[in-house]
């Protein structure tokens, strides 16, 4: 279906480009937001991400899916921006934060309101590193395969899969620790 | 705590532009690009036109220009003369319509291959 799409834009209804923004903005944001955590930024780089999409979109050989191909323009749209802004983003170890029982906090946050369960998360991503939330989203969100991560990333196989461990083990414990300072709040 | 139980939790990370009308914000770029795209499509073929009959025309055009000047200033001729003798001012002139011309023909081949590098299927 999306090829029809795609063949219809470059046929010259560029309006028909417009199912593709509708299809991806939120998941290039979530990305986009993984890596820079500045929401006006983000959305910058998305719109400069479609415009790049819609003007290679003769280019795309249609050998992978088109989300792969415009995410891997959204990361590398992010990393330029951020080289250009020179801005860096936090990085964290799984040694800094303290291990708690995991199945307490999954029934925690399960009782929670679903608005507040997607605050809690998001700024649990937003405090990893953004390599690891970003596969974070990629993987768990997405649910990208490791090779299209690394068409996604750039990255090897290897340091992907290392990454997303560290990212699993950070994610807890900083869910844990987010979920504390929740509860501190309401009580 | 499974990869299930992360995916579960992780499904629930998707944020949203915050830009109501981000859509409209995208489309509205993209249709001004697309515009400007066919433009500058339009105007280069209009260069190659011109660049192709300067190459062609200049010799005749010269003389044609020269032929209605002197209709009007017979002096005109005569003062030309002068300038057509001197071997080093003809070499000189001819080098320096054809300096031009290169330069132009250069600029020209460049923009014609940046723009076919990016170029949509739809510009013809």
């Amino acid at each position: 279906m999306e090829n029809k799409i795609i063949q219809k834009v470059l046929d010259g209804d560029i309006d028909a480009f417009r199912y593709f923004v509708d299809r991806y903005k939120d998941m290039a944001f979530s990305i986009a937001m993984s890596m820079s955590r500045d929401a006006s930024l983000s959305e910058e780089i998305v719109q400069d991400a479609f415009l790049k999409a819609f003007k290679k979109l003769s280019q795309f050989e249609q050998k992978s899916k088109f989300s792969t191909w415009f995410y891997t323009i959204v990361v590398n749209e992010t990393r330029t921006q951020l080289r250009k802004k020179k801005l860096t983003t936090l990085s964290l170890s799984a040694e800094d934060f303290i291990e708690t029982d995991i199945t307490e906090v999954n029934q925690t946050i399960s009782g929670l309101h679903q608005q507040d369960q997607k605050r809690i998360i998001n700024r649990t991503l937003g405090k990893l590193s953004s390599n690891e939330s970003l596969l974070m989203r990629l993987f768990y969100l997405n649910e990208n395969s490791i090779e299209e991560i690394r068409k996604i990333t750039g990255l090897n196989v290897p340091n992907i899969k290392t990454t997303l461990y560290r990212a699993r083990k950070n994610f807890y414990a900083v869910l844990i620790k987010e979920m504390q300072e929740e509860a501190v709040v309401l009580l | 705590m499974t990869d299930n139980d992360i995916k579960k939790l992780m499904k629930k990370s998707l944020l949203s532009v915050p830009e109501k009308d981000f859509t409209e914000k995208v489309m509205e770029r993209i249709h001004k690009e697309a515009v400007d795209k066919t433009q500058s499509s339009w105007d280069i073929k209009l260069s190659w036109l011109c660049i192709t009959l300067a190459a062609f025309a200049l010799p005749f055009g010269l003389k044609f220009i020269f032929r209605l000047f002197s209709l009007y200033d017979p002096y005109f001729t005569q003062y030309l003369q002068k300038f057509s003798d001197n071997i080093v001012i003809q070499i000189g002139f001819v080098l320096l319509l054809t300096t031009i011309l290169l330069i132009q023909l250069d600029n020209l081949l460049k923009i014609t291959f940046l723009k076919h590098k990016g170029s949509f299927q739809f510009i013809r």
